[in-house]
């Protein structure tokens, strides 16, 4: 439905005694500016981060996916910690600030890399198409299990990841954030199911790890593929965050707890080719 | 007496004149003044609510008296105090030698007659403010617990603070209608959409005292709020995506205002100051620390009028406003306490019709693209000359011709005064422009001709015609 359209408003010429009105002549004197702001030179990822051990691949599997992915596809970027989501048009982490000051998000950065040809996507468009599906079966399985483990699992939420995404923000206000967050991810995680059964959402991972397990084989890169693609951004940094969540050495820690903390880990930790490819990946675009 | 029966029957109007009865009531008081005399009993008759503690504590005055003028002119200031603690509808003075049989002989009974205003007190309306307009209901409770105490809740809707919510609990100090401390506690959208691409959301509590010295009105307040930059305008610059997010801000501030200025919209004499000051960062609590100081200072100096406007059948109709010469001066510098740049929610901002006329709201100082920035440190100033309209002088309608000027640069902790000058006298945005100054009894309005005469790179200047309305103007 379109709007019905306006006659346009007449336009009125200023008789040419009266142009002196319109000032074009002021101001008289321009000064410079009292602030010049920076731009970004370069295309610039504002991510979650640093990571664990403080490197420099972000601890949230969305922003590492697309820190990793933007390598494969050879852009020339930086990374900002910037750890604020509010700052992002979609109010979510990450988002690629491309020079002089545009801002792209979710899928307006795959629009804009295959508009500058640097995209990397399979060869075989029905390879393409179910590398589609294998993205969508980790960000719902593997994520679903992720975000159970970060925020579910009581020792990690209150150890690790709590302070990771909030530590920024002055106390208490991180608490409140961080038990809000807790209730959005309960909340997300329901949409899906009926009741959050950890032995259910954990067993689903499994699933949709051996699968990729299967998938991978002994390959540098799904689909035999020669060069890494967007199903390999992601399926890395849905490992690398698993793996790299540090292990809770708390003597005084509940034992089944800690092993709860854990579960998710050694899952990957079953499958001996995708922890080989994990390390590899890191070591070859991350160091 | 006689003189009287003349009067009467001479003329139409009715005789006994207030004058006359004022005159002989002044005569009796200067006959008596200086006799000896004490306040015997006091009673406060018609309260309900009020507690007799906090009566006692308000009324305590009345009794140092120890002649009969010493006496009215305490239970006089007692009823004064009376009616300003806003309780009473009206409050009535009985002032009679004392009844009490065992009393003195000059011994005197005072009784305030009061009538409590109703407790219970809605309020629906819309208000206009320095730039913004809003629609607002409120709630107050009167004399919640019987001492005087407001109990007020209260929210508006409007173009500024998109939404805001408000509670505040105040009581007077020592039952002083001068002094009130309040806990309050708050939350507002701030839109900012206009100017900075963004909305603020602010979330607080706090803790006031407002009273009166010699020199002035002061104010000393403590505030926790937590403010969230949200909302984030999809074309908003870097620079204000970099200022997302949270912040906690623990602060105390003090200012105070003299105002000896004849109005508050308008004046045509007289002088106002204030001083603000406020540490941000107290308590270790809250990732915000900064020192701030702001002071602004008006004088109007009138020359001419004074003589009595008449209508066409002589009689008095307005004073000649005379013309006056205003000037307003203002500043502010805000230092930080730790290496962190401070959030825009803390920043200056100048420009608009009520600051330097011929800029746009928020329009002087750091930019990025569309978006005002707020700047560290500014100064303001602007001239005014405010003149009667021929034939119009007995309305609140004047014209005016002025000059503003001002700027405001991002400063740092450290940096030395010089380039601090240098800094803040490189790019001046000058304006001047003349136009009619209307002054409503709520707010004044002004449409202004302007026409910029110097700006810094970046100002968002406006040519022509903007109008103006608002309370404090330069």
């Amino acid at each position: 439905m379109s709007r019905p359209q306006l006659p346009a408003l007449p336009t009125i010429e200023l008789p040419a005694f009266l142009e002196p009105l319109k000032l074009k002549k002021f101001p008289l004197k321009t000064f410079p500016a009292t602030y010049e702001p920076t731009r970004p030179t370069k295309p610039t990822l504002q991510v979650f981060g640093p990571g664990w051990e403080g490197k420099q691949a972000s601890f949230d599997v969305d922003c590492l996916s697309m820190q990793v992915y933007l390598k494969f596809c050879g852009v020339d970027f930086d990374v900002v910690h910037s750890n604020e989501p509010y700052a992002s048009p979609k109010v979510k982490l990450p988002y690629l600030v491309v020079p002089p000051d545009h801002c792209l998000y979710g899928e307006q950065i795959h629009h804009w890399l295959q508009k500058n040809e640097k995209s990397k996507k399979l060869g075989k468009e029905a390879e393409d198409i179910e590398s589609k599906a294998y993205v969508t079966m980790i960000e719902k399985k593997l994520g679903a299990a992720l975000l159970f483990t970060l925020w579910l699992e009581p020792l990690n939420a209150s150890e690790l990841t709590s302070a990771k995404y909030f530590g920024h923000v002055s106390n208490p206000i991180d608490k409140l954030l961080a038990y809000r967050k807790k209730e959005e991810v309960v909340q997300s995680l329901l949409i899906d199911r009926d009741v959050l059964i950890r032995e259910e959402i954990y067993q689903s991972a499994a699933e949709t790890l051996s699968a990729l397990s299967v998938k991978l084989g002994a390959n540098d890169y799904f689909f035999g593929s020669d060069y890494p693609t967007y199903l390999d951004a992601v399926a890395f940094a849905y490992f690398h965050v698993i793996l790299a969540i540090p292990q809770i050495t708390d003597s005084n820690a509940d034992k089944e707890a800690k092993s709860h903390a854990t579960e998710l880990r050694n899952l990957v930790l079953n499958h001996s080719n995708l922890v080989k490819y994990t390390k590899k990946m890191y070591s070859t675009w991350l160091k | 007496m006689e003189d009287d029966k003349e009067r009467a029957s001479a003329s139409a109007p009715p005789p006994p004149s207030y004058e006359e009865a004022a005159f002989r009531m002044f005569g009796l008081l200067n006959a008596t003044a200086s006799q000896p005399g004490h306040v015997h009993s006091l009673r406060v008759l018609g309260t309900e609510r009020t507690r007799d503690s906090f009566l006692k504590l308000a009324t305590s005055n009345a009794f140092t008296g120890m002649t009969i003028a010493d006496i009215i002119n305490d239970v006089q200031h007692t009823a004064d105090r009376l009616q300003r603690l806003d309780i009473f509808d009206s409050v009535n003075v009985i002032l009679d030698t004392s009844r009490d049989p065992f009393a003195a002989k000059d011994a005197f009974d005072v009784i305030f007659a009061v009538k409590e205003k109703s407790r219970f007190f809605l309020k629906t309306g819309t208000e206009i403010g320095n730039g913004e307009g809003n629609m607002n209901g409120s709630i107050t409770v009167r004399n919640a617990f019987g001492g005087a105490e407001m109990l007020e809740t209260s929210a508006s809707f409007g173009t500024r603070n998109s939404s805001a919510f408000q509670f505040s609990l105040s009581r007077p100090v020592n039952a002083s209608p001068d002094a009130r401390i309040d806990v309050n506690a708050h939350s507002v959208v701030r839109n900012n959409m206009m100017f900075s691409s963004h909305e603020e959301l602010v979330r607080g509590v706090g803790a006031r005292f407002k009273g009166l010295s010699n020199w002035g009105f002061h104010e000393i307040s403590y505030d926790l709020s937590w403010r969230t930059i949200d909302r984030i305008a999809e074309n908003g610059s870097l620079s204000i995506r970099n200022q997302a997010g949270h912040s906690l801000k623990s602060s105390i501030s003090h200012s105070f205002v003299r105002d000896r200025r004849d109005d508050m919209l308008l004046p045509t004499k007289g002088y106002y100051f204030r001083f603000t000051q406020e540490l941000a960062g107290v308590g270790k609590i809250g990732d915000t620390k900064y020192l701030k100081h702001e002071v602004e200072a008006s004088i109007a100096h009138q020359h001419g009028g004074g003589e009595i406007i008449r209508d066409e059948n002589g009689l008095a109709k307005a004073i000649a406003p005379g013309i006056v010469l205003s000037l307003n001066v203002r500043g502010g510098l805000l230092a930080t306490l730790d290496d962190k740049e401070a959030n825009i929610s803390d920043k200056f901002m100048l420009g608009g019709p009520l600051s330097i006329r011929g800029f746009r709201t928020c329009g002087v100082g750091p930019r990025d693209k569309k978006d005002s920035l707020g700047g560290d440190a500014y100064w303001a100033t602007g001239v005014s000359l405010i003149t009667p309209l021929p034939k119009l002088a007995d309305k609140p309608l004047r014209g005016h011709v002025f000059v503003n000027a001002g700027s405001m640069i991002p400063w740092k902790t450290g940096t030395s005064t010089s380039d601090t000058i240098k800094a803040l006298t490189a790019s001046p945005s000058v304006a001047a422009g003349f136009g009619i100054i209307y002054r409503h009894s709520v707010a004044r309005l002004e449409l202004n001709f302007c026409i910029p005469l110097t700006v810094a790179r970046g100002d968002m200047f406006k040519r022509g015609f903007q109008l103006g309305l608002g309370l404090n103007f330069m």
